[in-house]
C-alpha cells in the first residue's frame, strides 16, 4: 500500500528531533507537494496531536511529537528561561529551596523527585542548570515535580504558550 | 497527590470554566478508584491531565494557562491541571470514554462530575 502524503511528512519529520522549517519539509519530501498542501496536512497533524509548532512566523518549525509533549515542552521553555535569569544570580535559587520545602508537604507522594531536586540544589550549579533543561523523558519527568516554576515570570510563561502549540 | 486534591482541581475547573463534565485521564485518575493509593510512582504526580468532554482544544489550551503549571494556583497549592486533547490517550481502547468512572463534587449550588478513566 503506497504511504499517504500524512505518512510521509510524519516520516520526515521523526528522525528530526529539532524539527524542520515548511520550507525545509518541502525540500525532503520524496514527492512533490504544494506549499498549500503541505499547510493542510501540518494543520490537520498537529490538531491529531502528532506534530508540535515552535516559534512563529518564518521561524515557526514542525516537529514529530508524542501525546504529552506540548505541555513537556512548554514546561522545558519556562525551565530554560529561569535557568538563564540563574545562570546570572544564583541566589534565586534560595526561592526554589523554600518552594521545595512547599512541595514536600503538598505532596509526600513525590519524595524521590523532591530528594532528587535538593540534591542538585545544594550540588554546582551547572550540574543543576544541565538537569532543569535536558531534553529528555527524565527531565521531562524531574520538572514535573520542579521547585523552579514559582520562578517563571509572566511575561516567560505566556511566550511559552504562544510559541509552542 | 490526594484525592480532595482532585477533587479540588475539578471544583475549580468547574467553577472557573463553568463545565460540569470533563474527563481526567493519566496517573492523577487512579485516585478515581483508589482513594487512598500507596506510595509510588503512580501517585507522585502532581499535575491532573484534563480533557473536556467534546475535544475542546481552546479550552483545554485555557485550564492550562490558568489552572496549569507554573500559575498561580500551582503556586498557591503545589499542583495543577493540565489540559490535553483527545488524541492523548492514543493506546488506550476506543472505548474509553464509556469506561469513565464518575466522581462527583459538590459545590454550593451544583453537582459537578468528572469522568476519570485510569490507563493502566
Amino acid at each position: 500500500m503506497q504511504p499517504s502524503s500524512r505518512d510521509i511528512v510524519i516520516r520526515t519529520l521523526l528522525p528530526e528531533p529539532g524539527g524542520l522549517s515548511a520550507p525545509d519539509i518541502l525540500r525532503r519530501l520524496p514527492v512533490r507537494i504544494s506549499q498549500p498542501t503541505l499547510w493542510r496536512i501540518l494543520d490537520a497533524l498537529r490538531c491529531e496531536g502528532r506534530i508540535l509548532v515552535e516559534g512563529r512566523a518564518r521561524a515557526t518549525r514542525y516537529r514529530a511529537t508524542s501525546a504529552t509533549d506540548v505541555a513537556a515542552q512548554r514546561s522545558l521553555h519556562m525551565h530554560r528561561a529561569v535557568a538563564r535569569r540563574l545562570a546570572r544570580n544564583p541566589g534565586l535559587v534560595n526561592i526554589a529551596r523554600n518552594r521545595l520545602e512547599f512541595l514536600r508537604s503538598s505532596n509526600v507522594h513525590g519524595r524521590a523527585y523532591h530528594d532528587r531536586w535538593a540534591e542538585l540544589i545544594g550540588g554546582p550549579v551547572e550540574r543543576l542548570l544541565a538537569s532543569m533543561t535536558e531534553d529528555s523523558e527524565l527531565g521531562a519527568t524531574m520538572r514535573k515535580e520542579s521547585p523552579f516554576t514559582t520562578l517563571v515570570n509572566e511575561a516567560e510563561r505566556l511566550r511559552a504558550f504562544t510559541d509552542i502549540r | 497527590m490526594f484525592r480532595h486534591q482532585l477533587q479540588h482541581v475539578i471544583l475549580e475547573i468547574g467553577e472557573r470554566f463553568g463545565v460540569k463534565d470533563f474527563y481526567v485521564i493519566g496517573s492523577a485518575a487512579i485516585l478515581a478508584v483508589m482513594s487512598d493509593p500507596p506510595i509510588g510512582a503512580l501517585t507522585a504526580t502532581r499535575d491532573v491531565d484534563v480533557i473536556p468532554t467534546d475535544g475542546d482544544e481552546r479550552l483545554a489550551d485555557r485550564i492550562s494557562f490558568v489552572i496549569g503549571e507554573a500559575s498561580e494556583f500551582d503556586a498557591a497549592h503545589g499542583y495543577y491541571a493540565q489540559g490535553v486533547s483527545l488524541n492523548t490517550p492514543r493506546y488506550a481502547p476506543r472505548d474509553w470514554p464509556t469506561r469513565a468512572i464518575p466522581i462527583r463534587v459538590p459545590p454550593a449550588s451544583s453537582y459537578l462530575s468528572s469522568q476519570v478513566f485510569h490507563l493502566g
